[in-house]
């Protein structure tokens, strides 16, 4: 154990100019002393914004209602560095909060410090790895960021819907799909050159990166015979897919539904072999390239996929002695494809608009802003690499 | 004793005192927990009590005195405003209640008579100390300093100064095992290991809250709850006194004072960097500059004014506010604001916030922004008007404009020129 051999003793703390005092001759409840001190507030910002359920404003067991967003109120002590959220707001989507506002206070001298609020996306994505059995989340209070500002700026600027209602279920990982949806709010192009003009290149590369970890990753495997010594088995191949994304994954063979032409091929395995078949015969195969394994994402390497034609990509694990390939048949979503040429070549070399491109398919089309960002012709940018540098790192086989 | 009349307050003879100690010829024995025992076998005589007094009016005078040197230099404390609050004992011998009955009613200070008042409440500070202590938990001196530590109008008096006084049982009672065990780890003195204060962290959570709402239900009020007998003897593993919690406590404080410091001298929120800002846009978009730019003004000068407004009240009294404002708009810091003004840094944050008023000047750009096609899809994201809002601000508080001063500060000096 380290000592701290100091004698000092620190009897005071500073106390955040944003504190704010109620008065009142009586003892007051947590709730009642936190809707005071937001009224209080509000009055001294001259904000008239319509607070609820006006009958039952400080009933603990209900959430409040600030100008049409419905808001939970949890409270800690002053110097608390926990708070805990009851969890059964949470359980249903449709009665959820929309926002947790988390109130500091001190009871003693009624002081309500207002440490800042989460959205419901925002729990979700804290308590994600969190299996307690517990009837309350555990969230730390440096988490809620913003103090009684953030707030404000978001009920009074803030479309109602633009912050939705999430279900949290005890116990289960992050839902990539419910996250997904909050994300499918896109700026313009127009509103985001706008935004970028005064608020500079900052505003995109949150979005890009904040994209990059919703990716989803798909655990594939098909079985095979294979025959040693005289004795038929069944052997197991499996590969992390990470491109193609939409798999169906119990059919025999798996399949991929695509929306492009030109799939990337991006598996977090290392591959001995990549092998596409054209309506049964074999058209490519990365032996006649290279016999090294592959680790990196593979570009459509032959031409687009035309409509009515079947192909399946043979998928051979680095590390499987035994060479059985895993198959993944590709099927199309949408009739054209989507042709990623002419995007591409509308896109040019203005390196703004592949990041605007590929921050926008994150959320929607995976495939499509994977193949953008991985495409030999993207031109040279740092915040692309740095994406790549992030899908590296952070993304990880389940 | 210390009289608390005195500025500063000065050591006085306290006569039912002396005459105590010399009737009952104690040369030597000068223990507070003597006399405390005496005040139980003697409890209808004053003496004892007085010579309690006088221990406690010194451990009140050190522990206020010791708060006063560490923090007067951050925080615009007064000395004998904060020695108004607990130091409120004058030395007499009697003490006067009104009766509905009898009228107003002579009383001596002896524990027999104490014990039979139905409040406390027009009674020196030091009699509360008394009649809640007991020698077996701790001694006087720590008792005295600790009741100081959670007396409401001395915490309120310094919360309305910028600075929040907590005692150890909240202090132990907001934190989590996690910094518990950070703490303890980092900052821990004594025999304790590390399982044992974990352990007994979690039996005082657990009984803390109800222990603190029967206090409320019995006395009418939250503050000054402080671990009893009773509280200790349910602990696991049981406390024959307060000696470890109040090591635990000071495991915390020394822990997490830094941080705290650091944090706020700092600023809570951090400050947003645009990086390579003029990299790819061209003229074609002074249009929204204009737009953005007449927002800002049209709302900085209107809410900025109504806070010199607000202020201005004050400026025939305290000369030195319109002073901080005039500096402030000529571009000084709140540093050299504050030693031209004799004041604490404190006291200039709270006189100008500008933290505060940039937020609403920039919420108020924000509404009328996002009313334009250009930026309506703001509304529609957290992320982006979190961005936008904490942009404005900072374009507000940090952009040099041609004479060196912030956008904020010029608004200042217009309306003050005005």
């Amino acid at each position: 154990m380290t000592k701290n051999k100091s004698n000092d003793s620190f009897d005071i703390f500073p106390l955040s100019q944003e504190a704010v005092f109620v008065e009142s001759e009586e003892i007051l409840t947590h709730k009642e002393l936190i809707v005071k001190a937001l009224e209080k507030v509000l009055k001294d910002r001259d904000l008239d914004l319509p607070l609820g359920p006006q009958l039952d404003l400080y009933n603990p067991d209900r959430t409040i209602i600030l100008n049409k967003f419905e808001v939970q109120i949890v409270s800690s002590g002053i110097l608390s560095d926990e708070v805990k959220i009851r969890k059964d707001f949470w359980k249903s989507k449709i009665r959820s909060p929309q926002i947790i506002l988390a109130a500091l206070i001190d009871d003693d001298t009624n002081i309500v410090y207002f440490k800042g609020m989460l959205t419901g996306s925002e729990l979700k994505n804290l308590v994600k790895n969190e299996n307690s059995n517990q009837d309350t989340f555990v969230v730390k209070t440096k988490n809620f960021k913003g103090g009684i500002d953030r707030l404000l700026r978001s009920v009074r600027i803030l479309n109602t819907e633009a912050v939705e209602r999430v279900e949290i279920n005890k116990g289960k990982l992050l839902d990539f799909k419910v996250i997904n949806k909050n994300f499918k709010r896109t700026i313009t192009l127009g509103a985001a050159l706008a935004g970028t003009i005064l608020f500079g290149p900052e505003l995109l590369k949150p979005r890009l990166m904040g994209g990059i970890a919703l990716l989803e990753t798909n655990q594939i495997s098909t079985f095979s015979n294979s025959t040693t010594r005289g004795i038929n088995k069944s052997i197991k191949s499996s590969i992390c897919l990470l491109s193609p994304s939409e798999i169906n994954k119990d059919a025999i063979i798996p399949s991929a539904e695509i929306s492009i032409d030109k799939p990337l091929l991006f598996s977090l395995n290392e591959l001995k072999e990549i092998s596409i078949l054209k309506n049964g015969q074999e058209v490519w195969n990365s032996n006649l390239k290279t016999t090294n394994l592959i680790s990196k994402p593979l570009n459509w390497p032959i031409a687009p996929i035309r409509p009515n034609d079947n192909y399946v990509v043979a998928l051979t694990p680095g590390k499987d002695t035994s060479k059985e390939p895993t198959y993944l048949e590709l099927k199309q979503k949408i009739n054209p494809l989507f042709e990623i040429d002419s995007l591409e070549e509308r896109l040019g070399k203005n390196k703004k608009l592949w990041e605007k491109e590929i921050s926008k398919n994150l959320k929607d089309n995976q495939d499509l802003a994977l193949s953008l960002i991985y495409s030999e012709n993207i031109p040279d940018s740092k915040r692309i690499n740095e994406a790549r540098e992030k899908i590296r790192e952070s993304i990880k086989c389940p | 004793m210390i009289d608390p009349s005195g500025k500063p307050a000065r050591s006085m003879e306290m006569k039912d005192a002396i005459d105590f100690i010399e009737g009952s010829n104690l040369i030597d024995n000068f223990e507070s927990n003597f006399f405390w025992n005496l005040s139980e076998t003697k409890s209808n005589e004053s003496g004892p009590i007085s010579c309690l007094r006088c221990f406690i009016s010194n451990a009140i005078n050190e522990k206020i005195n010791v708060i006063f040197k560490k923090f007067s230099q951050l925080y615009e404390i007064e000395l004998q405003d904060m020695l108004s609050f607990v130091l409120n004992d004058s030395g007499e011998k009697y003490f006067f209640i009104s009766n509905n009955k009898e009228g107003k009613k002579r009383i001596m200070f002896s524990r027999e008579n104490l014990l039979n008042l139905d409040s406390l409440r027009s009674l020196p500070f030091s009699v509360d100390i008394i009649l809640g202590f007991n020698p077996k938990l701790s001694n006087l001196n720590t008792w005295a300093k600790n009741k100081v530590q959670a007396n409401s109008e001395l915490k309120s008096y310094l919360a309305s100064c910028g600075c929040l006084l907590q005692t150890p049982w909240s202090l132990i009672a907001d934190s989590s095992p996690t910094r518990i065990k950070a703490s303890w780890e980092r900052c821990g003195a004594g025999s304790m290991k590390l399982n044992e204060v974990l352990t007994l962290h979690s039996s005082y959570i657990d009984l803390y809250k109800k222990s603190k709402e029967e206090y409320k239900q019995k006395t009418g009020k939250i503050s000054g709850w402080i671990p009893d007998q009773d509280f200790l003897n349910k602990l696991n593993p049981i406390q024959k006194d307060l000696s470890n919690l109040l090591l635990i406590d000071k495991a915390i404080r020394t822990y997490i004072s830094p941080n705290f410091t650091k944090q706020f001298e700092e600023g809570e929120e951090e400050k947003l960097v645009s990086e390579d800002f003029s990299e790819d846009y061209s003229d074609s978009n002074d249009n929204l500059f204009k737009k953005i730019s007449n927002s800002l003004s049209k709302n900085g000068m209107i809410i900025t004014k109504k806070f010199i407004e607000a202020d201005k009240k004050k400026w025939i009294k305290d000369a030195s506010r319109e002073l901080a404002w005039k500096l402030y708009s000529e571009g000084l810091s709140q540093r050299e604001i504050a030693t031209k003004c004799a004041h604490k840094q404190g006291w200039v944050s709270k006189l100008l916030p500008e933290k505060k008023i940039a937020e609403m000047i920039a919420q108020e750009a924000a509404i009328e922004l996002t009313a334009y096609k250009e930026f309506n899809q703001i509304k529609n994201d957290i992320e982006s008007l979190d961005r936008m809002v904490l942009e404005l601000r900072n374009h507000l508080l940090n952009t040099e404009l041609k004479d060196g001063k912030s956008f904020l500060r010029s608004f200042v000096c217009e309306i003050l020129d005005k």
